[in-house]
């Protein structure tokens, strides 16, 4: 199924094989990203 | 610090950063992320004005739909969330940044926000992914940068899945927005 670049998402549950193809480049990607928070409500 | 770091610090408490309301409305509907004539940013951008209207349609419940503001004009805006409840990762749905201002990191910026907030929110899990189109050289050059993966998608050779999971050090401050718009 072609995606759509009009709708957001990949939809992973009916796309077993993007499903598939995500957890591989989860299990052999990692990215440190450096911060620390502090809370705040929005406006 | 390295001066990249320092630049990243800077702009980090640059920026304002809020979610959206439906007081943003008009602002976001005026907002221009993307270049004359590419097609990539111009559906990134037309994801930005549908959420203003349709967030609920961006996955399972309602996703963080941040805005990012440099004294009080629109810069940048990144809505992220879960598709699905059982999802591996948070999806980066779209994100924007203003044609003004390109170049300088903002992006990054946000979608280091977007990761950050992935491994502190507890309903999250640890991993960032996004589909985006293989002729969309900014974010996927913004992709690379980070380190995040990507593979084709393979169901459509025009796009690519990308994924990283994400690990949190101690490092510059990040705002967190805490405030989620109430479901309808």
């Amino acid at each position: 199924m072609a995606k759509d670049p009009k709708k957001p998402g990949l939809d992973l549950d009916s796309s077993p094989a993007r499903l598939a193809a995500l957890k591989r480049l989860l299990g052999t990607t990692v990215v440190k990203v450096e911060a620390s928070f502090t809370d705040r409500v929005s406006k | 610090m390295s001066g990249a770091s320092e630049k990243a610090v800077a702009l980090l408490r640059q920026l304002d950063l809020s979610i959206y309301t439906s007081a943003d409305r008009d602002e976001v509907l005026a907002f221009k992320c993307a270049p004359i004539g590419h097609r990539p940013a111009e559906a990134a951008q037309d994801l930005i004005y549908k959420a203003t209207d349709r967030l609920g349609d961006f996955g399972s419940g309602y996703p963080y739909f941040v805005l990012a503001r440099d004294n009080g004009v629109l810069v940048g805006a990144i809505i992220f969330g879960l598709e699905h409840p059982d999802d591996p990762a948070i999806q980066i749905f779209t994100l924007g940044v203003a044609v003004t201002r390109h170049r300088e990191g903002i992006g990054t910026m946000l979608k280091k926000i977007a990761m950050a907030l992935a491994v502190s929110d507890e309903a999250f899990p640890n991993a960032v992914a996004s589909t985006v189109h293989r002729a969309n050289y900014r974010m996927n050059g913004l992709n690379d940068n980070l380190g995040i993966g990507r593979n084709q998608d393979p169901l459509d050779g025009e796009f690519y899945i990308t994924g990283a999971t994400v690990e949190l050090v101690n490092g510059p401050e990040i705002v967190r927005v805490t405030d989620r718009p109430p479901e309808d």
